[in-house]
């Protein structure tokens, strides 16, 4: 974590919503070329301007935002993404690299709470990996497989099931 | 050795397709597997025989000719020809055409007609000739580089000095698919590999036996090509394919309001909701925050965004298994038709805008793909799919290299 490490350029973010557990702000301090991975937080960090800056985070649980700047200090250095490779990249949904693959492995809860992170504070590259990750864990799977990993309860009843059975017709052959 | 008919080494099906024109047809409109004399019959009782006695096939005299042609009736059950009943003369336009894969002689020039795949690497495509070349010198048209004649070969014996005196035969138009697909997946048209592995699995053997072309082909691929009822979309054109544009520029697909039995096709809008906030069905009411369905917690761009990674397969599934996918983008349909049905490749061109890709999606799925040409084009392109698998295999294996030794 931050503490350790050395900081060039801190940048500090206050959760609303701390973390689990003691509460230590050095944890939350983090390198301004990471927190930039956010465009939220990048264009707020020009709007404010200065050095040794505090940005109060509301919406994102501390624990779900240490984890959602570890993957922005992990690809701090990553080139840019232009926004174009969208579409090219968007069917191969298993090219997910070794590191973030490992870094997704967390229980369904976080995996859900990182994406919704990374939808507020508009980090596309992580968005993008965490909904690849969750299309990849639905490939394959039967309704009644699925519902088992998302811990989905069957609510439909059988007229329902029926009528989307119906429906799903235009996929048959 | 007696005769025997050179197949598509693209698509496998023959070169030499034979027609029984029906009775309001012109002379022109039939033709034998030679494709230069008719499909004759000695006696009523052989139609009988062949056809049954309903088929509604008549014998006719011939003109200029003793013999009687076999017309075919709705009821044709020849195996000799495929019946104008079924297949008609402009579906099957190019059924025979055949033209050969050829490698450069050393005295080779330039043409102004030759592709880049031509200019830069060491073979070339010759013109087109006719049918059942039977091991014969194949005529084609135009000479291009100077070759008016070429063997069509599809077996090599255990000598591979003689292996450029022949040529690798297939359709003009299997061709432009694998040059479609080789493009697409190599990002170049790749003949040298297609020539390579040619050879690679044509010693000894017939080169397309054992490939999976189909249960179709490999019934009909006897010594004469068996034309068995039902099989007709094997000799359609699979690129020009009548009525497939106009039905393409018709935008029969665009939003109507009277079509029944839909679920995505129009939008309902609960009174008081704006337009954007419409369905095309109404939704279940939430279940609300409770719910342990974490999909029904995502917002709706979010809900898509994993959408764009699921196949059809998951995408229904998905849709039995959460409340948060009864509704599905319209424009998703877009990329499921250019995935579910990639030889469909007029999608590319047709206005995104303007088009019910839902209703688009199940024409194209159930009733377009039921023409022939295009129950043909889905055919030659898994197959192609499979010859690139194989081309591929054996370059990353060094089977096939860059190295135009022979081998």
């Amino acid at each position: 974590m931050a503490t350790s490490k050395q900081i060039k350029d801190p940048v500090k973010l206050i959760p609303t919503i701390p973390p689990s557990g003691e509460f230590d702000i050095a944890n939350f301090t983090f390198e301004r070329k990471a927190v930039e991975r956010s465009i939220l937080l990048k264009n707020m960090l020009e709007d404010l301007g200065g050095t040794n800056t505090e940005i109060p985070i509301p919406n994102v649980k501390g624990d779900v935002l240490l984890k959602v700047m570890d993957w922005c200090d992990h690809h701090m250095n990553d080139p840019p993404t232009t926004g174009d490779e969208d579409n090219d990249s968007r069917r191969k949904t298993t090219d997910i690299e070794e590191w973030d693959q490992n870094f997704l492995q967390v229980d369904q809860e976080m995996l859900f709470e990182i994406i919704l992170a990374a939808n507020y504070l508009d980090i596309k590259a992580l968005l993008d990996i965490g909904c690849k990750t969750v299309a990849n864990m639905i490939k394959g799977k039967s309704p009644e497989e699925i519902r088992k990993t998302f811990n989905i309860q069957n609510d439909f009843t059988p007229e329902e099931e029926a009528q989307i059975r119906a429906e799903n017709e235009w996929a048959e052959e | 050795m007696g005769y025997s008919e050179v197949c598509c080494q693209l698509c496998g099906v023959t070169f030499a397709i034979a027609r029984h024109r029906r009775a309001d047809e012109p002379p022109e409109a039939a033709w034998d597997y030679t494709g230069t004399g008719f499909i004759s019959s000695d006696h009523e009782e052989e139609l009988v025989d062949f056809c049954g006695e309903h088929s509604g096939c008549q014998l006719m005299q011939h003109e200029g000719s003793d013999e009687l042609e076999h017309i075919a009736g709705p009821g044709c059950m020849s195996g000799a020809g495929y019946s104008g009943h079924q297949i008609s003369l402009e579906e099957m336009k190019g059924c025979r055409a055949i033209q050969c894969l050829v490698r450069k002689r050393p005295d080779w020039t330039p043409e102004p007609d030759d592709q880049d795949w031509e200019l830069n690497g060491n073979y070339f495509v010759t013109g087109i000739g006719d049918g059942s070349p039977d091991e014969s010198q194949l005529e084609v048209d135009p000479p291009r580089h100077g070759t008016a004649s070429v063997w069509a070969n599809d077996v090599f014996w255990d000598h591979f000095e003689d292996e450029d005196s022949g040529g690798l035969p297939v359709h003009p138009t299997c061709f432009e698919i694998f040059k479609r697909l080789s493009r697409r997946r190599f990002g170049f048209v790749d003949v040298h590999s297609l020539y390579r592995w040619r050879i690679l699995d044509g010693v000894k053997n017939r080169f397309n036996d054992g490939f999976p072309y189909g249960f179709a082909v490999t019934r009909c691929q006897q010594q004469w090509w068996d034309h068995m009822p039902g099989t007709e979309y094997l000799a359609a054109n699979p690129i020009n394919i009548p009525r497939l544009r106009q039905l393409l520029k018709n935008h029969s697909c665009l939003v109507s309001p009277w079509s029944k039995g839909v679920v995505f096709h129009f939008r309902y809008t609960p009174p008081g909701a704006s337009q954007v906030e419409g369905h095309a069905t109404p939704p279940p009411a939430p279940t609300g925050a409770s719910t342990s369905d974490p999909f029904q917690k995502l917002p709706s761009e979010i809900q898509q965004m994993i959408l764009a990674h699921c196949t059809t397969r998951d995408i229904t599934n998905l849709r039995l298994a959460s409340r948060a996918y009864r509704q599905l983008p319209i424009v998703l349909f877009r990329r499921l038709t250019l995935e579910d049905m990639p030889w469909l490749w007029e999608v590319e061109d047709v206005d995104a805008r303007e088009v019910n890709w839902f209703d688009f999606y199940r024409q194209a799925k159930t009733c377009w793909m039921n023409m022939k040409g295009l129950q043909n084009r889905r055919r030659i392109w898994r197959a192609i799919e499979e010859v690139l698998n194989r081309l591929d295999k054996y370059r990353r294996d060094g089977v096939i290299t860059d190295d135009d030794d022979l081998i």
